[in-house]
Formats: C-alpha cells, sequence, structure tokens
C-alpha cells in the first residue's frame, strides 16, 4: 500500500512538471493553432542558463526570475523574428519552423554547454518530509507548489487581465481582433513569451530530478503533447491536467508493468496520443472544432 | 517536353555514374539514391496531400530493420526481405494515418513525432530482436553470376533502379485525376468531398504508400551500409529528412535527390571541418540554418529557385527575339 | 441541427421540385449555408435528405456528390495555383479519359464566359465564380446547391451568369437551390421562394406570394419590393 501511495506521490509531482510544458505548448496553440514543437528546448536553454549561472555564485533566489525573464524574452524574440515571417502562409511553414527551432536550439545547446549530463543540486534544497510511511522530497514539494502558482497565475492572466482577453480574443477571431484595435502580432509575441517563461520554469523544476542534459526534454515534451491532446490542445486547464494524469500514468506504468521501464515509459504519451486521437480527438475538455464553411 | 530531357539525362548520368567512380564514391552516392526515397515519400505525403510527419526516419529505420533480421535471423535472400521492409512499412504507415483522419495537419504530426522519440528507444530496449545499441551487421549483396560489376556497382544500380521505379510510380500518380484530388484534399478539403473525393481513403492510401517507400528506402540503405544501428534513426534524423524536403522543394520529385544529397554530405562536410566530437550537433545548427533561410528566401526551395531562373531565362530569350 | 447547443435549424423542411429553382432567402444567420452544408453533407443532422425519393441522408459527402448533389460555396472554393481548366476538371467525379474532361471542361468555360488561362489566384472574383460555376456543371448534377453565387457581382452580371449555368442544367433536367440576399434575383430566377429566418421555415410559395407575405416583409425585407 505505501509503495503504491510513494508511486503515486512521485508520479503527481513528475506530472506537476509535464503540465507546465503542457500548458505552454497549450497557450502556443490557443494563440496560434501551432504546436511549438521547440518548446522543450526553450526550457532545456533556461535550465541550462540557470546551472551557468549558480556555477558563477549566484544564488537560485537570484538566478531563476532571471532565467524565467530570459525565456520569456527568448519567446518573444523568436516569435517576431522566426515565427512572424511566416504566420499566414501555410501550416507546413510553421511547423517547419518549429522543428527548425528544435534541431538549432538542440544543436546549440550541445555546441555551447557540451553533451555530458551534468547534474544541478535542487534549489529547495535536499531534505524531505515523511507522511506516514510515504516520503516528500523538498524539490517534489517546491516544484508542485511553484508549477501549482504558476498554472493559477497564468490562469488569472486570461481570466482577469486586459491583456489575457485580448489575446483570447486574438486566438477565437483574429479578423475581429484587428477591427478592435488589437494588434494579433503583438498578442502573439506575448503568447510566445508567457509560454517561453511557463516551459522555463518547467524546465527548471525538471532539472534537478533528471539532470541537464541536451536530450532532458524530449521525453517531457512528449508527455507534455500527450497531455495536451489528453485534456485538449486548446484548454490550458485540461492541458495541465492531463500532465498531472500522465505523470501518475507513466510512474505507474513504469513500476508495475514489467516491459516497461526506465525509457519505455514512453510507449505510455505515445498510447495516450494514439488513443485520444482515435477515440476523442478534441481532448476530454476541448470542445469539437466547428467550422462554420 | 524539356523536362523528359532533363529526367533522361539525369537517368543516363545516374547509371554512368558507378563505371566513372570508384567503389567507395559509388558507395557514397548510392547512400543518395537510398536517402532520396524517404524524401520522395515526404514529397508525396506533405507536398501534395498536405499531411506532415516528424517520423519519416523511423519508418526508414523500421524499413531498415526489417530488412536486416530478416536476411540475418530469419535467412531470407535480401530482394525477399526488401519486399518485407515494404509490407511493413506500409502496415505502419496505415496505422499511423488512420487516427490521423479526425483531425487536420497537427495529428499525424504529432502521431509520427512520438514514433520518431520512441522509436530508437524500442531498438534499444529489445536487444533479443535488434542487436540492442550494437545493432545488426548484414552481410554485403553480391553481384549475380554472369553480371560484370562489382558488389558496390551492382547495388548502387538496384538503389537506383528502385528510385527511379518509385519516382515514375509517385509522378504518375500525381498527375492528372490523383493529382487534382489530391491538391484538392491539401488545400481544400471540404470542397474536395462535394466534387466527389474520397478524403479519408486518399488520405490514408498516401500515408501508407510514403510508409512504404520510406521503409523501402531504409531496407536498401540497410544493404548499402551493411549496417544497422539505433543512433542512425534518431528522431533528429526524421527532422534532417524534413529539412532535406524542404530545401529541396516540398513538391519536387527531383527536389528530393537534392535534399538527399544534403542530408547525406552536409554532417561529413561539417565533420570534416569541425572533428568528429560535435560533428552532429553542429550539423543540426546548420540544417535548422539552411531550413529557416529557406523557408524565409526560397519557399519552394532549390528546386523552386531552378524553375524560376530557367522561367527568367525563357523570358529574356522571349525578349530578345522581339527585340527591334 | 445544432452547433454546440445553438439550434441552427429547426424542424426545417425543403421541397425542392424537379427540373425547377428554388430559392432560399432569408437574413443574416436564419440557416441557409447551413442547410445547404447539411444537404451536401459536410454537418451531422438529424432528419434525412431524399434525392428522387432515394434516402442520403446517412451518406458521406463525397458518395452524395457522385450521387448527383453539386455546390457552390460563399467565397468561391478553387485550387489558386491551377489554371481555370484544372480547376473546373476537378468537378467530374467519375473516372472519365482526361481528354474528354479537358473538352467537356472548356466548353463549360466557355458558356460562363472568356475566362484569361492563368492560374486562378491571379484572376478577378467575377472570374473566379465563373470557374466554381462551371465545376459545379461538370458532372451534371441533378441537384446544384449555389451558395450565394451573385455575392460580389453587380447584378446583371449575376442574372446573366446563373442564367446560363440554369441552361446547361436544363439540357439533363438539373433542379436547383438558390441561396442568395438579392430578392430581385431569386425573384427573376425562381419558381419556388423558401424564407428561413433563425433556423425555421417562415413561408413558402411563389416569388410574389412571399414577397407580399407580411410576415416576411416585417422579418427580412423591411421594405416592400415590387414583382
Amino acid at each position: 500500500m505505501t509503495e503504491i501511495l510513494q508511486q503515486l506521490v512521485n508520479g503527481l509531482a513528475g506530472g506537476c512538471v509535464y503540465a507546465g510544458l503542457a500548458l505552454a505548448v497549450s497557450v502556443v496553440f490557443q494563440g496560434t493553432g501551432l504546436l511549438n514543437f521547440a518548446q522543450g528546448e526553450m526550457a532545456v536553454v533556461a535550465a541550462y542558463a540557470a546551472w551557468s549561472l549558480a556555477a558563477a555564485g549566484w544564488p537560485p533566489v537570484a538566478a531563476i526570475p532571471v532565467v524565467v525573464a530570459g525565456s520569456a524574452a527568448l519567446g518573444a524574440v523568436l516569435e517576431r523574428v522566426l515565427v512572424r515571417p511566416v504566420e499566414g502562409t501555410s501550416p507546413l511553414a510553421l511547423i517547419t519552423v518549429t522543428a527548425a527551432l528544435l534541431l538549432g536550439l538542440n544543436g546549440l545547446v550541445a555546441v555551447i554547454w557540451g553533451t555530458d549530463p551534468h547534474s544541478w543540486d535542487s534549489p529547495f534544497g535536499a531534505s524531505a518530509v515523511r507522511l506516514g510511511d510515504v516520503v516528500l522530497t523538498a524539490q517534489q514539494i517546491g516544484s508542485v507548489a511553484v508549477v501549482a502558482v504558476v498554472m493559477v497565475a497564468v490562469g488569472c492572466f486570461f481570466r482577469f487581465t486586459g491583456l489575457g482577453l485580448r489575446m483570447k480574443a486574438v486566438a477565437i477571431n483574429p479578423g475581429s481582433a484587428v477591427l478592435l484595435g488589437i494588434r494579433p502580432g503583438r498578442m502573439l509575441a506575448v503568447g510566445w513569451a508567457l509560454a517561453g517563461a511557463v516551459g522555463g520554469v518547467a524546465g527548471l523544476m525538471t532539472a534537478p530530478t533528471v539532470g541537464l542534459s541536451p536530450e532532458m526534454m524530449q521525453g517531457p515534451l512528449l508527455m507534455a503533447f500527450a497531455a495536451a491532446a489528453l485534456g485538449g490542445f486548446a484548454s490550458p486547464f485540461g492541458s495541465a491536467l492531463g500532465g498531472v494524469v500522465l505523470g501518475v500514468l507513466t510512474t505507474m506504468a513504469a513500476r508495475y508493468v514489467p516491459a516497461l521501464g526506465g525509457d519505455l515509459a514512453l510507449v505510455v504519451p505515445f498510447g495516450v496520443i494514439f488513443l485520444v486521437l482515435l477515440v476523442k480527438p478534441s481532448g476530454l475538455f476541448g470542445r469539437a472544432a466547428v467550422v462554420r464553411s | 517536353m524539356r523536362k523528359w530531357l532533363l529526367w533522361g539525362v539525369v537517368a543516363v548520368a545516374g547509371i554512368a555514374l558507378p563505371y566513372i567512380l570508384d567503389d567507395y564514391q559509388t558507395f557514397q552516392i548510392a547512400r543518395v539514391t537510398t536517402t532520396a526515397l524517404p524524401i520522395a515519400s515526404l514529397v508525396l505525403l506533405t507536398g501534395w496531400s498536405g499531411q506532415v510527419s516528424a517520423g519519416q526516419g523511423a519508418l526508414f529505420g523500421l524499413g531498415a530493420y526489417t530488412c536486416a533480421i530478416a536476411i540475418v535471423s530469419g535467412g531470407l535472400p535480401w530482394p525477399v526481405a526488401v519486399l518485407l521492409a515494404m509490407v511493413v512499412g506500409l502496415a505502419a504507415g496505415l496505422l499511423l494515418g488512420l487516427p490521423a483522419l479526425r483531425l487536420s495537419g497537427m495529428s499525424l504530426g504529432l502521431i509520427t513525432l512520438s514514433l520518431a522519440v520512441l522509436f530508437p528507444l524500442l531498438l534499444s530496449r529489445f536487444k533479443d530482436l535488434t542487436g540492442g545499441p550494437f545493432g545488426i551487421q548484414t552481410p554485403p549483396v553480391r553481384t549475380p553470376a554472369g553480371i560484370q560489376l562489382s558488389s558496390a556497382q551492382f547495388l548502387y544500380l538496384v538503389t537506383f533502379v528502385a528510385l527511379a521505379a518509385v519516382f515514375a510510380l509517385l509522378a504518375l500518380l500525381c498527375r492528372g485525376r490523383t493529382g487534382r484530388a489530391l491538391d484538392a484534399l491539401r488545400l481544400q478539403p471540404a470542397m474536395a468531398r462535394t466534387t466527389g473525393v474520397d478524403t479519408r481513403r486518399l488520405s490514408v492510401l498516401v500515408v501508407g504508400m510514403s510508409g512504404a517507400v520510406a521503409a523501402l528506402g531504409g531496407a536498401l540503405n540497410a544493404l548499402v551500409l551493411q549496417s544497422v544501428v539505433p543512433d542512425a534513426y534518431a528522431f533528429t534524423f526524421s527532422l534532417a529528412l524534413l529539412t532535406g524536403a524542404v530545401i529541396g522543394g516540398i513538391r519536387s520529385w527531383a527536389g528530393a535527390l537534392v535534399g538527399a544529397v544534403f542530408v547525406v554530405y552536409v554532417p561529413q562536410l561539417v565533420s570534416d571541418t569541425v572533428g568528429d566530437t560535435l560533428a552532429g550537433h553542429w550539423t543540426q545548427v546548420g540544417y535548422a540554418l539552411v531550413l529557416l533561410l529557406t523557408l524565409y528566401f526560397a519557399p519552394q526551395g532549390l528546386a523552386g529557385l531552378g524553375s524560376r531562373i530557367t522561367t527568367k531565362i525563357g523570358e529574356r530569350r522571349a525578349h530578345q527575339n522581339f527585340a527591334p | 441541427m445544432s452547433f454546440r447547443g445553438v439550434r441552427a435549424l429547426d424542424s426545417v423542411s425543403l421541397q425542392v421540385a424537379e427540373g425547377q429553382v428554388t430559392g432560399l432567402i432569408g437574413p443574416n444567420g436564419a440557416g441557409k449555408s447551413t442547410l445547404l452544408n447539411c444537404i451536401s453533407g459536410l454537418h451531422r443532422h438529424e432528419g434525412d435528405v431524399l434525392l428522387h425519393g432515394r434516402s442520403i441522408g446517412g451518406i458521406a459527402a463525397f458518395r452524395r456528390a457522385r450521387l448527383g448533389v453539386a455546390r457552390t460555396f460563399q467565397t468561391p472554393a478553387l485550387l489558386d495555383h491551377l489554371p481555370p481548366l484544372d480547376n473546373v476538371m476537378l468537378g467530374e467525379p467519375r473516372r472519365r479519359p482526361e481528354r474528354q474532361l479537358r473538352a467537356r471542361a472548356a466548353e463549360l468555360l466557355d458558356v460562363m464566359g472568356d475566362v484569361a488561362d492563368r492560374p486562378v489566384g491571379a484572376l478577378s472574383h467575377g472570374d473566379r465564380r465563373r470557374v466554381e460555376l462551371a465545376r459545379s456543371l461538370m458532372s451534371r448534377p441533378c441537384l446544384l446547391l449555389l451558395d450565394e453565387p451573385a455575392a460580389g457581382l453587380d447584378h446583371d452580371e449575376a442574372v446573366e451568369l446563373i442564367g446560363a449555368v440554369l441552361r446547361v442544367g436544363a439540357e439533363f433536367g438539373m433542379s436547383c437551390v438558390l441561396v442568395e440576399h438579392d430578392v430581385e434575383l431569386v425573384s427573376t430566377l425562381a419558381q419556388a421562394v423558401v424564407v428561413l429566418d433563425t433556423g425555421r421555415v417562415l413561408c413558402v410559395g411563389t416569388p410574389a406570394e412571399v414577397t407580399n407575405d407580411p410576415r416576411v416583409v416585417t422579418a427580412y425585407l423591411g421594405q416592400e419590393v415590387g414583382v
């Protein structure tokens, strides 16, 4: 029983990080209808940047906000410089840009920081809490808390701020939004910045657990996509929830299904994506896209 | 008319090359012809039917491993192994394409990306079948008795014939009625349905075919390299193929060859310049740059540039004819 | 049928007399295009579609097209990179020799008017309309659904164009549903008119009856139109 609870806890903690990345994916999708294949690599850049700062002596309290802000800036810059020129052309062009970003950032990270894996101490310290027989590490508690705060913040942003409302307007109906004086381009840049920041946080929260390596976010990105597929790409809440569910599913499957272990746990998100697309393409919380032709 | 001439020249050159080049160079161009196959599959799948796949590399690898396992463990002769690989590729394509029917653009991309990430992991995992991280070595293909060609020359010609056949088949498919249907599927799917195009069946057919073609490329490539290893089919390879397709021109068959040259030779060049350790990563950065540049400045790829240049030359000639 | 809970069409029954033109008018949002989408099979719907007494309501759109339902769209749905001829040839769902298709397509384009042989994306709106209309006639449909074909054209041009379409259609007994905003146009061309308002049928009759019906006048026209 304890074992199961422990696995559950581990799954939830891991899932929260996937939720963060899934949230980022969903934000970009809401704004552009585009799946940002490079979201994971942007998070990797954030993780490495934080690591470098920490190695240079910066305390986490200073390094983390700087990195998150930097990730936001990176997101906005990438959108403005690389994505904007092909916006409104074919979906293929957009996908190709994100694929190019994926390749490029992945390569750059390896070139700049090398391919050897590094470990990074948790900014939350190495302590742990015992609840009965279940152990919760500070890293787990901290990362769940941080991601939860971020999700709530993003939710409030979209719900209660003018900027959030304008972004949603652009996502739903770009043509009308322009007539209202909203600039779609600027909203998209904001969307990418937001996604960059959220993704960066996810990357920072993942790094202590999985270690730093150029491939560190490949698995989590797949998880994030599966989570967003499960919850509904256009639904940030659904995507985040999907992340948690997927975290639990994967951890349980890795532990209790003999054939799956370690890397192979990635079969789970693949299976989820496949099933969801087969059965309910719009995801659990998405609504079927209705196009009035 | 001019196109036939051009293709004729290319065909003749292609057949003549192994007689001019030494065995190592012939080996290299065999790598190009086999790599052109998955890129051609992308031209069909993405350029013509408008579905993006981030997993043709995995299908390529699937074909490669099927062929290798069939020969080494199954004891099958290589032509049968190659055919088997194609069948497996077809089946995999169909399996992937079916759920992607329900949604537009992104869904096939998502499934194929997942497959591309998963595939090398599965290969490493099922060691007994796949030889794990070290892969499988296939025996060299021997020239049949009575033919005066070296092993490398013979094998190259096999790949050349396969590529020519695939090009011819696909080009024929994309002309006339089916070509129009594909264009409609890609650009105006709702209208396509109201003009009698069975968009679902066409979509699935195309994905299946592209799987078979990619797998064929993989199988032949395995024979050329005489080895299959999981690392060769990492998901970055799928993205490299996409890069090659875009650079060559996503709707151009000739572009598939151009893209293949790129994908085969650039890593080599980079590795010669930069040294082995980080070569792969610098190559990725290079791909990304070229991809972006192509997208912004030559969206129809080099083939598009090529046709723009020939059009300009044609126009200038016309002007010259009317010069006072 | 409903879109996400908004009842777009409620108990709508439409009868199209064979060989005749039935006009479908109504204010914006009345559900005219939605009805066309249901008939052509692009939207799922409750209720049935009967073609010459045969039920096709459960059949996929592409099969309905092969059975003789053709349509145009509010914004001409064309393949911009292809010339007019290829676009028109797309309209024939059955397998035919290319030469035959090409000849028939050329014939139809001729009837529709003089259209330049350039990629369709480079043509004027009027020319694009002509190409789409020619395409819709390729399969010799028994039912042609026209979705606001006159939009963007001036009145006389529209009368001439749609008249040409109907003349071609008369050769094979084609019936037509004409969705339009221009009530005068509909009155000229249609033998029967159905008025839709917020998803329901408001009134059915000859053009004269309908345009003088007080319910229609209040709901839609706002002014009297002499017929």
